[in-house]
């Protein structure tokens, strides 16, 4: 190329072609030198240190200044004079965040550039930014405002999700207030007949203690997630008990109750499971029946000798306990079982009140003990003592079971309340840091485009 | 003089006011009672019971459980009851078919045991819709 221009000397005048050349390479050159220089200057006004909100401010009235400068010069007075002001005003270890943009920003111009260019339309893969880590976002503005506003439903939903909850504990709670005049009633029953019977052997069928060789276990789980480690808890504690069960030799079976405990036990065909059956909203007596028909044909064709129920106790809202106790083979006197053989007396009962105390939620558990009145000295048994016993044993199942279930939907409906109330503070925290770096991006943005309009009337003048 | 009926359930109070005569069915046949009846504790078969008020009777499906007859207070705790005006006839008439077709199918001792279950209480609601005196 340089020797067709050296032929230049042998003509009279330049042709068009030639001068055209010649303009061409000349402005290549200048813009080649220029433009990122021009790039790193505006980087630096634009995106400043983090910290510096003034920056764009404070250049725009030296901007005149910063043209009739030579460009290297400028900037590096500028940079180092505002690093040190940056750098008295924060933590020591934040030198490692600014030096990597500065010598980033200062070797590679291009890459900055390039990353603004980004197509929006690409699902906003934005990496959050908190205010201790070390990636600035890179998305823009559009993205940051949809990610704000899909954050602000989230935490709708959820906080919706935890009133939900606690309504439903109140009427869990109602529930469990109206079984009480049955279970006392029965209490007082089955202690007057046992008093009668103390000298009889009693042999109902449901008290019939046999060798164990085989155990069901009855599973309750809920129906729904989004419950923080609920379900998880006692699935658990189930695979807990079977193993111990295995260890000392014993067979055993699975009754399923709740939707979360039907598929993760459907997922693993090696345990036996005798049946798959689901709750409804609120537990009825009609669930707690097929529940109780169930086990009772299991034990009484003594296919089982021992059936376990395991459960979430209600302990408080933030805490819930798996507990396992033992439902058959009933102790005639009414007693509730541990696994441990710890036994409560029947006529204990321990019920729970959802109540306010300065201005929170909170649980509080009452032991009551039923009044048990004598039963009138005349009072004749139309059937043998053991008869009525064996009618009493199947409804005070029933109302165990019912209890069991009842519990286990009111630590249900804690737990998810629990669970939601965090996700909702989280997803407030997110929205207001997304949006603190959203304002910092769209006053970054209008600083940018006001230096443009100054910059291009300076170049004009 | 009249009696004072309660008729609880696990998960709730079916019935709790004054009733002029009752007739409950017991493992031991039907009893009858009156104001001012002798005390008796008595199981509940699964079965009708029949109340009396002003002249007009009254039917509810008892399924299983226990009674107790006091001075003119009568407790009965079951495992389920239902008023015979809530019962859904074809709904009934289904149930009671689909139990007597399990107890047809039952093969085993615990099978035969639950399907038996079914068909009592099925019948007795049934029975139950039925029984108008």
């Amino acid at each position: 190329m340089f020797d067709h221009i050296m032929d230049i000397k042998q003509y009279d005048g330049l042709s068009s072609f030639q001068l055209f050349v010649c303009g061409f390479a000349a402005g290549a050159r200048a813009e080649l030198v220029c433009h990122p220089l021009d790039v790193v200057k505006k980087r630096f006004q634009i995106e400043g240190y983090r910290g510096t909100q003034d920056m764009g401010l404070v250049l725009s009235t030296r901007l005149t200044k910063i043209f009739l400068m030579p460009y290297g010069e400028s900037i590096k007075w500028r940079a180092w004079r505002d690093f040190m002001r940056w750098q008295t005003g924060r933590y020591v270890h934040r030198l490692l965040i600014v030096f990597m943009p500065l010598t980033l920003n200062a070797a590679v111009p291009h890459s900055g550039f390039l990353e603004e260019q980004i197509p929006s339309h690409n699902s906003p893969t934005c990496s959050p930014s908190r205010s201790s880590s070390v990636n600035p976002i890179h998305c823009s503005l559009r993205d940051l405002r949809e990610r704000i506003d899909s954050v602000k439903n989230t935490q709708k939903i959820t906080e919706a999700m935890k009133l939900v909850a606690a309504a439903k504990v109140r009427r869990a709670q109602e529930a469990v207030v109206n079984g009480r005049p049955f279970s006392e009633t029965l209490v007082e029953v089955l202690y007057n007949i046992n008093e009668q019977l103390q000298t009889e052997d009693i042999d109902a069928p449901l008290t019939n203690v046999r060798p164990v060789k085989k155990v069901a276990l009855v599973v309750v789980t809920g129906d729904r997630g989004l419950c923080g480690g609920f379900n998880n808890f006692i699935i658990k504690k189930a695979e807990a008990r079977i193993a111990e069960l295995k260890e000392l030799g014993l067979d055993y079976t699975v009754i399923s109750v709740g939707k979360k405990g039907n598929s993760y036990f459907i997922r693993r065909p090696y345990i036996p499971v005798d049946r798959f059956l689901e709750g409804g909203n609120l537990p009825t007596a009609k669930e707690a029946q097929t529940i109780a028909d169930d086990v009772f044909s299991l034990f009484i064709s003594e296919e089982v000798d021992k059936v376990e129920l395991l459960y979430t106790k209600f302990v408080s809202l933030v805490k819930s306990d798996p507990v396992i106790h033992t439902l058959l083979p009933l102790s005639p006197k009414g007693e509730i079982c541990d696994v441990n053989g710890n036994c409560v007396d029947a006529a204990e009962d321990e019920f729970f009140r959802l109540t306010t105390k300065e201005g929170k939620l909170t649980l509080e558990r009452d032991v009551v003990r039923t009044e048990t009145i004598e039963f009138s000295p005349i009072l004749q048994f139309e059937q043998d003592p053991v008869q009525i016993l064996d009618a009493l044993l199947p409804l005070y199942l029933n109302s165990q079971i019912l209890r069991a279930l009842q519990e286990s939907l009111a630590s249900e409906l804690a737990a998810r309340m629990s669970a939601m109330s965090s996700a909702s503070d989280n997803a407030s925290e997110l929205k207001k840091n997304l949006s603190q770096v959203y304002n910092r991006k769209r006053q970054a943005k209008i600083t940018g485009e006001i230096l443009e309009i100054v910059a291009g009337a300076d170049a004009l003048v | 003089m009249t009696l004072n009926l309660c008729v609880l359930t696990p998960n709730r109070i079916v019935w709790d006011s004054e009733v002029k005569e009752i007739i409950l069915s017991t493992n031991s046949g039907q009893i009858g009672v009156l104001p001012n009846h002798a005390p008796v504790a008595t199981a509940v078969d699964i079965g009708i019971l029949r109340i009396r008020l002003n002249d007009q009777w009254l039917t509810m499906a008892l399924m299983g459980g226990f009674a107790r007859i006091g001075n003119n207070e009568i407790t009965v705790l079951v495992n389920d009851a239902e008023k015979g005006s809530d019962i859904d006839p074809q709904e009934a008439q289904q149930t009671l078919e689909i139990a007597e077709a399990n107890l047809q199918k039952a093969e085993g001792k615990r099978q035969t045991i639950e399907a038996n279950l079914a068909l009592r209480r099925a019948r007795t609601r049934v029975e139950a819709i039925n029984v108008i005196s």
